[in-house]
């Protein structure tokens, strides 16, 4: 994934192939590594874009850049108000008026009702990863605008 | 998580995250692509399933660091397809004919 993403084409990337490497890179994305890939003939909705190979574990990120409505709304995209969080907020909010003031216990519910509650005002919250597919696409845009298009466009 | 499962153990949010992957959770595993190139440019290809379902996934990455590509395939395969089910490593960087062209390594799916 990339973590940001300028209106010059600019991207700032970290590598998190096994969840261990780390490495930081910028690109612009004139980079010739930079392309789309999918197989010959495919949709363009079903290609990816490449990052350059990671300069320290030598791993290749292949990011997702099309996302239909419903991949938007995915559960790790989309924090929806449910009854479920209704009654974990009604269960946290008892859970901490019995508990003493100060104790660590109690700031740990006091930050996750916190949370819930804005959850709740907001009807729902999107999460780190929607940003993340947002920029995706904004890649994508940016790709097609400088004449780099999927396959099937040429 | 601890493992293995115990009878009598609460269960965690944290243990079903591999059925359905949080913000910011990621997915590793291993692949071993290989396959017979009747001739040059020939397509060799496999989907990976994923464990998780119903999260979108960001992006993949893939390494050849178990086998680098060889016996007439001349780069690292692409990741495409990349859906809530799983993705497609497949490449058309081979020369042929050859038997057994192949690169395995891990993977790691970003949600």
């Amino acid at each position: 994934m990339i973590h940001s993403i300028d209106e010059s084409g600019n991207l700032t990337w970290k590598c998190q192939h096994r969840s261990q490497c780390g490495a930081t890179a910028q690109y612009h994305i004139s980079h010739e590594r930079i392309q789309w890939h999918g197989a010959p003939g495919a949709k363009p909705e079903h290609q990816t874009v490449s990052l350059p190979p990671c300069h320290v574990c030598g791993a290749q990120t292949f990011l997702k850049v099309h996302f239909t409505e419903a991949e938007l709304k995915a559960p790790n995209m989309w924090l929806a108000w449910t009854s479920e969080r209704a009654q974990s907020l009604v269960d946290l909010q008892a859970a901490s008026a019995l508990e003493p003031d100060g104790t660590p216990h109690k700031a740990a519910l006091a930050a996750q009702i916190k949370d819930l509650e804005a959850i709740r005002d907001a009807g729902g919250l999107h999460t780190e990863s929607h940003a993340v597919a947002l920029r995706h696409m904004e890649l994508a845009r940016q790709l097609r605008a400088s004449g780099k298009v999927p396959q099937e466009d040429v | 998580m601890s493992l293995p499962a115990v009878n009598g153990n609460t269960i965690q949010a944290s243990d079903l995250y591999q059925l359905c992957r949080p913000s910011g959770g990621q997915e590793t595993g291993h692949y071993w692509l290989a396959g017979p190139v009747y001739t040059s440019g020939a397509v060799i290809s496999l989907y990976m399933p994923s464990q998780s379902r119903g999260a979108t996934p960001v992006s993949a990455s893939i390494d050849t660091t178990q086998q680098a590509p060889t016996g007439g395939m001349t780069a690292a395969p692409s990741t495409f397809n990349l859906t809530s089910d799983g993705f497609q490593i497949s490449t058309t960087s081979t020369t042929g004919p050859n038997t057994n062209a192949r690169a395995a390594g891990g993977y790691t799916i970003q949600y």
